[in-house]
């Protein structure tokens, strides 16, 4: 049941992040935004695999991240927002494992 | 907007040297600089060696975690140097004890021998065997938890800072009225890489901000910020000497984070805090906002924290607030919990308790009088100790009341005395946009629950997200009514929705309810009742689901219309309560006065969308207080008033964007901007409430009838404040001047009563009564300032006849900017 009419679409997006620098880093799931539609809104994420917490220098991790979407939506975007970047990253979905998300 | 005046700044930064800044017969206060050498500010990266009873704060950056997992850049005072690259940045600190004997300890709880209270809740002495489901409370027997960013200081101790600026650009630490009111205590601007040492003896008990007053709100804003409390060291269950006793104490510090200015003080840019005023995104109460903050999230360490500083909890008990140090003759007293309420953040916060009112007793380290005869009127607020269920915190404000922690007073009896389990009620910023995360996600902002603690205390639901959280409401089809009774008085509220033409000639898609017979129209038809009658109001949603919220009258959960305290309806049901009998000359009971009831569900957007109608309750006639022919009395011994004049006003705004979105818009987690309130189109709602409704789509008022000096029974004018922005009433002569001419009588459904005298033999007067008969009432104003969700009673009292006029402003809640004006003649006779 669903009274809220809230979205029930599902996207599961999985991730890559690098961190190329020689510190620790705070990465955190909820970098990740999916945007729906060109100009539609930014989405926060339902679920992910874990909490934001320390990266360590140059590792990467495999991660996931979860968002609610409308059951029809098209054109979906996945966006990572750096603090250390002045632009947001984003990813047309199905392309999201072609590259890392790098920061 | 209420700011605190600074008569001058207590600074000692000559150059180098120490200088003894003495204020005030007892307090002193010390500033040492020590200027940085060139290339200091990498050396300050290792920790200063500390030093015995001195406690470093170092300003450090770093990005911080948003209730949503976005990283927001922040600034704070921190407890060790860390750089901004750091994974888990020291921005604030454990909390802090500067003991009278010296010592500095680091503490969660205090006092540092009382028992802490498991999961922040104190345990009873033994039940009340003279009431029913009511406790016996321990007297001074519990510590309390603080959030982090505390520093306490006992009276006596002797309080020493010393900061070290680890950024960039100079900062500094600035304390607000310690030492006299209106003045500050200031390390001086601190430079780069320099170091302040401040030191001052804490002699005034109360509740203070340490923060950077750099180009004011932003860097408190970004994140410098934080509490002094000032403690008696000889009564520490008290909030002075002499003052006002607890059974425990919490401090809630009310935060907004605007991640653009954060973003820009990353990359060094000057903010101008007046070209581009804060826009806040996160709301926070103690550093958390949403589920953290409700302690349902998968995290047991927040959830533990969240309980332990910030959900209030306690067993109900007889409380009385003529006097809270009552004895009861078994050791216990009659006293409730101690909330000091902070506000850092820069828009006005609207704490609204949901279960029990709340009894407001200091403002800004002072006391609020209990005497009529030293009652005022401060910039449109009263001054008096008042019960409330709507508390206004204006930036920098610190105000402390008392929970009362008491028997819900509108429960029925088969109810109450069938409880197995807590009551969960929410407290909650009734200037809805902070009740938002990332533009929606509600409740995801300053929200908290309170807790009346029960037999048992069944788990509740966890979420992995606020995305979760505020998608997942529990809701049910057609819920019983338990304990249903035959009501005395009984209504119907369907849900619709339709275009409704507005005074000014704009049409919006607006939401509402309607009865049998009241067409689709804005407000909502009046819920009436009169104390003691069991009411009952059916709600059929139809195809969403929604609640109503009786705002200000008190019943258990079930019929508090909350989601995530009870349920949301999807078929239909019926809320039932029975409003509390007034005494006369008792402070503590009664429920006449002024409410209104709301839809609970997404409440940001659908209160905005007009899901709201008045609900007042008429109060019972008792033998010694006859009401005349064509009068009623505003409580039970309140004033007479007219029957047939008797008015009510709603300032409301519309913000037409919000009017496209959708039932559930930000619920999946989409950024739909509701942390931005934008009015366009302002308006004056109600009227005459005696006789037919008006026949438009939006009851308004082109004009009051108000009865002159020379009518035998006076007129009642009620006004509710139905939008997120604080609203200011004056009342203004043929000539345009202010007239007093409203006299305040009761707030939230409670009289202004003086209570003074600690007997409970002895009536507690309303203030009117209380100043006697030939003296005007200290609360009679030209102006009223009140904001969100808060309702005032006026009786009117013209100087003659004429036509008077009642003006509404609007301010922007951050800005305090005057957005539009509107007036309503009064026409007296």
């Amino acid at each position: 049941m669903n009274p809220h009419g809230v979205w029930t679409g599902s996207v599961l997006v999985g991730v890559e992040v690098h961190n190329g620098l020689d510190r620790p880093m705070l990465f955190s799931p909820g970098q990740f935004r999916l945007r729906v539609g060109a100009d539609g809104p930014t989405v926060t994420a339902y679920d992910a695999a874990r909490a934001p917490g320390g990266l360590p220098a140059r590792s990467t991790l495999t991660t996931w991240v979860r968002f609610r979407a409308p059951e029809d939506a098209e054109d979906l975007a996945v966006e990572f927002t750096d603090p250390d970047a002045t632009d947001v990253l984003s990813l047309r979905l199905g392309r999201a494992t072609d590259t890392g998300v790098a920061s | 907007m209420t700011t605190v005046p600074r008569r001058r700044t207590v600074l000692g930064a000559a150059a180098g040297g120490a200088v003894v800044v003495g204020v005030g017969s007892s307090a002193v206060g010390r500033a040492r600089q020590h200027a940085a050498a060139p290339g200091a500010l990498q050396d300050t990266a290792a920790a200063t060696a500390a030093t015995a009873g001195v406690l470093d704060l170092y300003v450090n950056e770093g990005m911080v975690p948003m209730v949503d997992g976005s990283l927001v850049y922040m600034r704070g005072f921190g407890e060790r140097p860390t750089e901004v690259t750091d994974p888990a940045p020291s921005l604030t600190i454990t909390p802090q004890v500067f003991l009278a004997d010296g010592r500095l300890e680091a503490s969660r709880s205090y006092p540092l021998d009382a028992e802490p209270p498991g999961d922040g809740r104190p345990g009873p002495a033994g039940t009340d065997a003279a009431h029913r489901g009511e406790y016996r409370i321990r007297r001074a027997y519990w510590a309390s938890f603080f959030p982090r960013r505390t520093i306490i200081a006992e009276t006596g101790s002797t309080v020493r800072l010393r900061v070290h600026n680890r950024l960039k650009g100079p900062h500094q630490l600035a304390i607000p009225d310690v030492l006299e009111p209106g003045e500050t205590l200031t390390t001086g601007e601190i430079q780069p890489g320099g170091t302040a040492e401040l030191t001052f003896t804490a002699a005034r008990a109360g509740t203070y901000v340490y923060s950077d007053p750099t180009n004011a709100p932003v860097e408190r804003l970004l994140g410098l910020s934080g509490v002094l409390l000032v403690v008696p060291d000889d009564d520490p269950w008290r909030n002075a000497s002499g003052g006002t006793e607890f059974e425990r104490q919490w401090l809630w510090l009310c935060q907004d984070v605007d991640p653009v200015w954060s973003r820009r003080a990353r990359a060094g840019e000057a903010i101008d805090p007046r070209a581009t005023p804060a826009l806040p995104r996160y709301f926070m109460l103690n550093d958390r906002s949403g589920f953290h903050s409700l302690a349902v999230s998968m995290n047991e360490e927040i959830n533990r924290a969240s309980e332990e500083e910030t959900l209030a909890s306690g067993y109900p008990r007889q409380s009385d607030v003529r006097n809270f140090s009552l004895p009861d003759g078994q050791g216990s007293v009659s006293t409730g919990q101690l909330i000091r309420m902070v506000n850092l953040g820069v828009v006005i916060h609207q704490m609204h308790f949901h279960g029990n009112h709340v009894w407001t007793v200091r403002k800004n380290a002072a006391d609020h009088p209990r005497r009529a005869a030293e009652a005022r009127i401060e910039r449109g607020h009263p001054i008096l100790q008042q019960w409330e269920d709507v508390v206004e915190l204006d930036p920098m404000e610190r105000k402390e009341i008392v929970l009362p922690v008491k028997r819900p007073p509108d429960v029925l009896d088969d109810v109450w005395n069938a409880r197995t389990e807590d009551y969960h009620y929410p407290m909650h910023c009734h200037a809805e946009p902070s009740q938002t995360a990332a533009g929606g996600l509600y409740p995801g902002g300053l929200v908290a629950d309170w807790v009346l603690a029960g037999p048992t205390s069944p788990k509740h639901p966890h979420f992995v997200s606020q995305a979760e959280f505020a998608s997942n409401q529990p809701h049910e089809g057609s819920p019983t009514t338990e304990f249903r009774k035959r009501p005395d008085r009984s209504f119907l509220r369907n849900f619709y929705n339709r275009r409704l033409r507005f005074p000014d000639g704009a049409e919006f898609e607006m939401w509402s309810f309607e009865d049998e017979t009241s067409g689709r129209r804005f407000p909502a038809p009046m819920i009436r009742i009169n104390e003691d009658q069991i009411a009952h109001v059916r709600l059929e949603p139809s195809k969403r689901a929604h609640t109503i919220h009786l705002h200000g009258q008190e019943p258990d959960p079930r019929n508090d219309g909350v989601g995530h305290t009870s349920f949301e309806v999807t078929g239909s049901y019926t809320y039932q309560w029975r409003p509390q009998k007034g005494v006369p000359g008792d402070p503590n009971k009664g429920s006449a006065g002024s409410y209104f009831y709301h839809c609970h569900v997404n409440t940001v957007l659908h209160v905005q969308m007009g899901m709201l109608g008045p609900l007042i309750v008429d109060p019972v006639v008792h033998p010694a207080y006859p009401v005349s022919a064509g009068a009623r009395r505003a409580f039970v011994d309140g004033p007479e008033y007219d029957i047939a004049t008797e008015a009510l006003l709603v300032p409301f705004a519309v913000d037409p964007r919000w009017h496209e979105l959708s039932h559930a818009a930000g619920l999946s987690g989409e950024d739909v901007g509701l942390n931005r309130f934008e009015p366009k189109n302002f308006y004056v709602l109600g009227g005459v409430l005696a006789g037919p409704r008006s026949v438009g789509d939006v009851q308004y008022p082109k004009q009051l009838v108000v009865n002159g000096p020379g009518a035998r029974i006076p007129t009642l004018l009620r006004v509710l404040n139905a939008n997120y922005f604080p609203t200011q009433l004056t009342f203004l002569d043929q000539a345009g001047q202010p007239v007093r001419m409203g006299e305040l009588v009761a707030h939230d459904g409670r009289p202004f009563r003086d209570t003074s005298n600690p007997d409970p033999a002895v009536p507690c007067l309303p203030v009117h009564d209380a100043m006697g008969v030939d003296a005007s009432s200290p609360l009679l104003t030209d102006m009223l300032a009140f904001g969100a969700a808060e309702r005032y009673d006026l009786i009117l009292r013209p100087p003659s006849s004429g036509t008077f006029t009642a003006r509404f402003q609007w301010f922007h809640w951050a800005t305090g900017r005057e957005l539009a004006v509107r007036t309503v003649p009064l026409i007296v006779g």
